[in-house]
């Protein structure tokens, strides 16, 4: 089965049966698109996002329907500049996991509409963000809590 | 007059109580059983306890929950909406002090950091038996005028 | 005609639990929603990653208090493939356990919570009443009510008796019976009917489009379940069916609900009476390698996907937490257009929501104050059993 995913897909490993893991090959949106349209993989489970200390990981896991299979595409984004293509067009649900990593991490996504936030307050301060690995509560967020 | 105006009044607080639930970033345990003391096996309202939507009729505020930044406006809110005397019975570990999420950057802490709280009931989640416990106790507490 | 904007909740009496949806109404008809969620955000997933592995589990499971099992049983399966532990066949059965009685209990909590909003409290008061006999088992089996603390990192903390199966057992059959009379409710009942049949309507379609999970999904056609598509535990051996109803209002979630409580019991009879033998955990080390794993597991509500990544030492690396419930919000600002406002509480509560799981938590890691009243702690514990003779200062 892996091998049908070669021109979208590298390094791909099969690490336990019903679970792949993956990095695209190319633009991720473009990846995305192909899984979901060729392949089946008509379920996005959610996307994480994580800071490993050089890159922010982005993950989609994905899953079809019929066998059960869970793909997670792995991407990367530097932390210099933050900043992806959003794929609500494609996945609507992924609106809620977008705007979390907007608040939680500062990922920026290309085409994702102005919206209320989630999941921080409403007057949490501009530039903070809590999942980030060098995160420590700032003046503003303590001085708030007092 | 005055003073029988004011018993009665007293008679009325005591013996039927109308209470309003607010969930201020609680993990739904304590919400559940704040709801389960009101069903057949518990049955708080044989004490004229009454769960009410409003708080302009409400005497006692039930919060379950730390508070979460988000909720304290809400709750302030509330808080300030209810009529004199009012009481404020704060449900579980994390209304009373902040309990597993102590230290969380949404969490403010216990209840009692925003409003004065009058009566405590532990627990993760207290049991059903606890509240009503706590409910006999605060109202027993009004009785005695203090 | 001019369009207004009525805004529900925060608090408000028909939503148990905070979450804010504005709703545009032409007359009673609502033409828009927009939703505002985060009420509940604490910072749970920051937390975890101050927190061992250990103790991780039993703050993810204070993620949400009616689903906790779910959330615990999500994680450790998460650690356990990290670790490649080979959890007992007996610790996944009891897993199997509690998860099914914990599905009763939920179905039957949001029985009484959606008769509730149609205004039918005595079914209310009825089916919590029946719940009663599941929280029962529940404090049977973990000796307590919400948080049952069973899972831990290579099998359970708890161990089912002989006595305590025939007890159980002995509940499930009242229980069945009073599902039955449910389910009797649910076909005949006219005003259940009137108030529920065509109301937040979802055709298969959109909730394809929209990734709707659980019940939710299931009620519009979509046999989505966990459970069969990618077993865990000892889901794969069960035999038990996937309900679904094509009916996509809130009469089919209603349908859906309450037969999946048969179903649940039908489980509870295939396991518990054949528990298999042999121990309830294996050993865990306190480091975990390093690695990464993702986890889906069918919560009450739904698709419950739990990511957790280790760098190989004793805290996790990154936990993420996606309870069903986000996954169902994009259905719901859907289905609320179209319809009429008396019915907006009733939508939502259809899909269960659970608003505190959806905006689950980060904890604070680094100027957090738990983790220095952990080493606190444990220096003022070795310093008081060294008075005492005892040195704990090279234990770990």
């Amino acid at each position: 089965m892996t091998n049908q995913f070669e021109t979208l897909l590298e390094e791909v490993i099969v690490k336990a049966p019903r679970r792949i893991w993956a990095k695209p090959k190319g633009a991720l949106y473009d990846c995305v698109k192909n899984l979901k349209e060729k392949y089946d993989f008509n379920h996005l489970c959610t996307i994480t996002g994580l800071e490993n200390g050089e890159n922010f990981e982005i993950l989609y896991h994905m899953a079809q329907d019929k066998t059960g299979n869970l793909l997670t595409v792995k991407d990367l984004v530097k932390i210099e500049k933050p900043q992806t293509k959003s794929i609500i067009d494609l996945f609507p649900c992924a609106v809620w996991y977008e705007r979390e990593m907007l608040d939680l991490l500062g990922i920026k996504f290309e085409g994702l509409p102005a919206g209320n936030r989630y999941p921080l307050p409403d007057d949490w301060p501009e530039g903070e963000h809590p999942l980030r690995k060098n995160w420590k509560p700032s003046q503003a967020v303590q001085k708030e809590a007092e | 007059m005055k003073s029988i105006r004011k018993q009665v009044a007293a008679w009325a607080r005591t013996s039927s109580p109308w209470a309003i639930h607010f969930n201020s970033g609680s993990c739904n345990g304590c919400d559940i059983e704040t709801v389960a003391s009101l069903t057949p096996r518990f049955d708080v309202e044989r004490f004229g306890v009454m769960l009410h939507g409003t708080p302009r009729h409400a005497d006692i505020l039930i919060v379950t929950g730390a508070i979460s930044k988000q909720q304290q406006d809400r709750l302030l809110r509330i808080y300030n909406q209810m009529s004199n005397p009012k009481f404020v019975v704060a449900v579980g570990a994390c209304a009373a002090g902040g309990g597993v999420l102590q230290g969380c950057y949404g969490v403010l802490g216990g209840v009692d950091k925003l409003i004065p709280v009058d009566l405590y009931v532990p627990g993760c989640p207290p049991r059903p038996e606890a509240l009503i416990d706590g409910i006999v106790k605060l109202l027993g507490g009004i009785k005695g005028g203090k | 005609m001019p369009k207004i904007t009525v805004p529900l909740g925060p608090q408000h009496p028909a939503l148990k639990e905070p979450g804010n949806f504005m709703l545009i109404l032409e007359g009673e008809e609502i033409v828009d929603a927009t939703l505002r969620l985060g009420y509940n955000h604490r910072g749970i997933e920051t937390a975890a990653e101050s927190r061992n592995f250990v103790q991780a589990t039993y703050l993810i499971e204070r993620v949400c208090g009616i689903c906790s099992h779910a959330h615990a049983t999500c994680y450790v399966t998460n650690v356990e493939h990290i670790a490649g532990l080979e959890v007992p066949k007996r610790a996944q059965a009891i897993r199997v356990v509690v998860g099914e009685l914990e599905r009763i209990h939920s179905h039957l909590l949001w029985l009484g919570v959606a008769a509730h909003e149609i205004g039918f409290d005595t079914l209310f008061m009825y089916s919590w009443r029946d719940r009663e006999h599941v929280m029962d088992a529940l404090e049977t089996i973990s000796g307590n009510r919400v948080h049952y603390s069973m899972n831990t990192i290579g099998g359970v903390r708890r161990d089912i008796s002989k006595e305590d199966l025939d007890e159980i057992l002995k509940k499930l059959s009242v229980l069945e019976e009073r599902t039955k009379y449910y389910i009797k409710l649910a076909t005949q009942e006219p005003t259940l009917h009137a108030r529920t049949k065509g109301v937040g309507m979802l055709p298969t379609k959109e909730a394809l489009k929209r990734d709707a999970c659980g019940p939710l999904a299931r009620a519009s056609a979509i046999a989505r379940d966990v459970r069969k598509d990618d077993p865990s535990l000892v889901y794969n051996q069960l035999d038990f069916k996937v309900i679904t109803s094509d009916s996509c209002d809130v009469f089919g979630r209603l349908y859906v609900r309450v037969f999946e409580i048969l179903e649940s019991v039908k489980i509870l009879r295939q396991v518990l009476p054949y528990l298999p033998e042999g121990p309830i955990a294996v050993k865990t080390p306190p480091k975990i390698p390093a690695g990464e794993w993702v986890t889906r597991y069918e919560a009450p509500r739904g698709e419950d996907v739990h990511y957790v990544k280790s760098d190989g030492g004793t805290n996790p690396a990154r936990v993420k937490v996606r309870a069903p419930t986000l996954a169902n919000f994009e259905s719901v600002a859907y289905m609320l257009k179209g319809d009429q406002l008396a019915d907006a509480p009733l939508i939502i509560a259809a899909i269960d929501p659970c608003f505190s799981c959806t905006d689950r938590a980060t904890l604070v890691r680094g100027g957090s104050s738990n983790v220095e009243l952990m080493k606190d702690l444990r220096t003022r514990a070795i310093e008081y059993y060294k008075k005492k003779g005892i040195d704990f200062s090279k234990v770990s």
